[in-house]
């Protein structure tokens, strides 16, 4: 397979997946993986997709969680984390890995929030357990059948 | 919600899901994790459904991957592992953590054999590049929802 082509179904897949896995690591150095929100599928979260189609990087991921969640707790010691987007009916997979931030930026967290979302984060867009993460993925691998592609995200 | 519950819609997630989301370690400190197909996947792999349902450990996990994939390379100078399976559209899910084994016993191999491996492992059992791997999780975190639920499995 091409390169360009791994490129073309790995942003395919970012904006088709129902959710998003990210794996972080504990205090104790075990890998812990979860599923989370998914804000690029188009489907689900039709209101970023303009957010998204305007980023100068189009790999970079956003992701929502709640400041007292264990996965925060994680980051904060460690900050290395991996997040990865599948269809596993046909075997294919992307996965990203880098080093990820937390977003203080009020302008930022305005663009993704979503009146909803009171329902996870009670006060609102300001409630401090509002937590915007940010990853600027630095490796990518693809990942279809038994073939396997790596790449630099965000190099033309 | 009980544990009874959460052990009983765990067990269902591990039977019904067809992949289990794999995460190691790499050598620089990063998570790694790819989809592995499920061998408790009874739909796809009713030959192991036996195997599985007379352990006395209800939640060992194994997997077939080649020797020459990374993960191996990963497991070999970090054995910790997380094994995740999901129902997306039910918001359901659980992890389990623990230290996986790369297991040599030629039984254990020939059990998890199907003809159609040598799509994987052209030289067949006893190609070198076959590898079984058995996670005995140590704890396991059940999702639903809003709510979050730990047990020993």
């Amino acid at each position: 397979m091409e390169l360009e082509e791994a490129k073309k179904l790995s942003l395919e897949l970012m904006e088709n997946s129902k959710a998003v896995y990210l794996t972080t690591i504990d205090s104790e150095g075990f890998p812990i993986t979860r599923a989370m929100f998914n804000l690029r599928n188009k489907e689900q979260f039709p209101e970023f997709s303009e957010f998204f189609a305007g980023l100068d990087n189009k790999y970079e991921i956003y992701i929502t969680t709640n400041t007292s969640s264990s996965k925060t707790e994680h980051i904060k010691k460690n900050p290395k984390i991996c997040v990865y987007f599948c269809d596993p009916e046909e075997f294919k997979g992307v996965m990203f890995g880098g080093e990820v931030e937390v977003i203080d930026d009020m302008e930022k967290k305005r663009k993704i929030w979503l009146d909803w979302w009171t329902r996870y984060y009670f006060k609102g867009l300001e409630d401090p357990d509002y937590t915007l993460l940010r990853l600027k993925p630095k490796t990518a691998q693809f990942y279809y059948k038994l073939q396997k592609i790596q790449f630099k995200p965000g190099e033309e | 919600m009980e544990l009874n519950e959460v052990e009983k819609l765990s067990k269902e997630l591990i039977e019904n899901s067809l992949v289990a989301y794999f995460s190691t370690v790499n050598s620089d400190g990063f998570p790694i994790t790819r989809a592995l197909l499920n061998t408790r996947y009874k739909e796809r792999y009713p030959e192991f459904s036996e195997f599985y349902d007379n352990l006395e450990d209800k939640y060992v996990i194994y997997f077939s991957t080649n020797t020459s994939s990374s993960k191996i390379e990963h497991i070999k100078q970090n054995p910790k592992v997380a094994v995740y399976f999901c129902d997306t559209e039910q918001f359901k899910g659980v992890m389990f953590g623990g230290e996986v084994e790369i297991i040599e016993d030629m039984e254990i191999k020939r059990q998890f054999w199907l003809e159609r491996s040598t799509r994987y492992y052209p030289k067949g059992l006893e190609d070198p590049d076959y590898t079984i791997l058995r996670f005995r999780p140590e704890n396991a975190r059940f999702y639903h929802k809003l709510s979050q639920a730990e047990f020993k499995p």
